[in-house]
């Protein structure tokens, strides 16, 4: 470009043709290359602004480059600190979970091994004494589990051990019988209605045990007379559980929250207690079921808790894959 | 069963072994046999009278782990149909598929259940694989 405009500089600035050799130089093409001059003057301040423009624009978009590539760098560090970080938090989960473990076992079964009085004979007030130990202890060990349960859902690694023909009738036998041992004092009607055609599912038996309960719980934690009934129906292709109570109820402002990990209702911190897990804990464990979960409430009057299990969980209900501690050390 | 099973197991921990004696004897197990890891570890599991019908492993064990003990043990004729189990505290998801893909016939969490241990025992000598990854 600046080679063409320097031609075009030489060219005008030879004026001094002798007039008549050359054709047409009258006073209009005299004017003609004035006017031409000027364009040509006008032109080369325009490229002379271009180019400044150019230089200007490279450097701008140079230091743009320049950031981007610094961003780069500390997006990809940011990615290895935090799957760094992620292994570090995963390998001390497994390891906490077995450090607090292992005293458990010696704790409960210990403890348990002198309640029943192989040891000697037992006194009732002591057996009574060993027996709080017992459950104080088991109470630990839930609240480690649904800790730990809580971060495999948060980190995508909660793996379910699915068997098929799961029978569900001896589970919510099991979850009654438990949840009798939770109403204390309370005058409270504890009921299960378990319809004959209820199909036996694919699931994961420890699980549907652990949702259930849980929602067991909470209704004899929030209830104080009348009843808590749990049902089981087959509808279609899944097995629909409802969990009635007639206790203190959720205001509608605080329905959404009850799913959320450490959200607790008003009513929930008065009852004191409770982490506040075992609802999102029991949600992600139906929903990696390929069921749902969800409640109706109205305050003073009662709650509804349903979980749907479907009978035939899809494949990718063997949901979600391993992400953490690939290949981890044992040691 | 008729007759209580002969069981093996290998534990480094005093305390756990210790719960292991109390629960035998609860249960009534006389075939009971306990012992540590150790470098002749395969020759003393091989010499015991009567051969165990299940052999429980803990997993952190010094100087073999639990999986090379799998692995010695799966090696052996003597143990040959076996069922082998994991007796461990370590029981994160990705412990639990490391113990599956090693092949072991079930994994029973820590702390046991001394009152449904003894059903548990049943079912696993029968043949079935338990995976008690909670309690
Ligand atoms: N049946 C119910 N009736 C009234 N409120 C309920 C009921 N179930 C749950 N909630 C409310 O939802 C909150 C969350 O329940 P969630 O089971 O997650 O936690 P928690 O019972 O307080 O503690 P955790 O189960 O971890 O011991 C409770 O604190 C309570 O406020
Ligand atoms: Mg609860």
């Amino acid at each position: 470009m600046d080679m063409n405009l320097a031609d075009v500089k030489t060219i005008e600035s030879q004026p001094s043709v002798p007039p008549g050799t050359q054709k047409g130089s009258s006073p209009d093409s005299e004017s003609e290359i004035a006017r031409l001059r000027t364009q040509v003057e006008s032109l080369e301040k325009e490229v002379t602004r271009l180019k400044t423009q150019i230089e200007d624009d490279a450097i701008e978009l140079q230091a743009t480059v320049d950031e981007f590539v610094l961003a780069k760098s500390e997006v990809e560090r940011a990615k290895a600190d935090l799957e760094r970080a992620n292994q570090v938090k995963s390998a001390f989960l497994a390891s906490m979970s077995h450090e607090l473990r292992t005293p458990l076992n010696a704790i409960i079964n210990f403890t348990r091994f002198v309640a029943l009085g192989v040891q000697g004979p037992v006194n009732e007030k002591q057996a009574s004494t060993l027996n709080e130990v017992i459950d104080s202890s088991r109470h630990l060990l839930t609240l480690i589990n649904d800790v730990l349960d809580m971060s495999k859902i948060e980190s995508g690694s909660l793996n379910l051990l699915f068997d098929d023909n799961v029978d569900l009738k001896p589970i919510v036998e099991s979850v009654m019988s438990t949840a009798k041992g939770l109403t204390g004092e309370k005058s409270i009607e504890l009921r299960a209605k378990i319809a004959d055609d209820l199909p036996a599912i694919r699931a994961d038996r420890q699980r549907v045990f652990q949702i259930l309960l849980n929602i067991m719980s909470n209704a004899c934690k929030f209830t104080e007379k009348g009843h808590v009934e749990l049902r089981a129906n087959r509808q279609g292709d899944e097995v629909v559980f409802v969990i009635e109570d007639t206790g203190v109820g959720i205001e509608p402002e605080d329905q959404a929250a009850v799913f959320e990990a450490f959200r607790q209702t008003a009513s929930g911190l008065r009852q004191g207690g409770g982490t506040g897990l075992g609802m999102p804990i029991s949600r992600s464990l139906a929903e990696a079921h390929g069921g749902r979960m969800w409640l109706e409430s109205e305050p003073k009057k009662g709650s509804r808790f349903y979980v749907a299990l479907p009978a035939q969980p899809p494949d990718q209900a063997k949901l979600p894959v391993t992400r953490m501690l690939k290949g981890g050390s044992h040691e | 069963m008729n007759s209580q099973p002969n069981i093996l197991y290998v534990e480094d921990e005093p305390r756990s072994r210790t719960v292991m004696e109390m629960v035998a004897t609860y249960l009534e197990l006389p075939g009971m046999t306990i012992f540590e890891d150790s470098t002749d570890f395969l020759a003393r599991a091989e010499a015991v009278e009567p051969r165990p019908d299940l052999v429980l492993l803990d997993i952190h064990l010094k100087p073999h782990n639990g999986f090379e003990m799998l692995s010695m043990l799966r090696q052996s004729p003597r143990f040959q149909g076996v069922p082998i189990v994991a007796m461990t505290a370590s029981v994160m998801n990705e412990e639990v598929d490391q113990l599956r893909t090693a092949g072991f016939d079930g994994c029973l969490a820590k702390p046991i259940d001394m009152m449904t241990f003894g059903d548990t025992l049943d079912l696993i000598v029968r043949g079935e694989n338990v995976w008690r990854i909670f309690s």
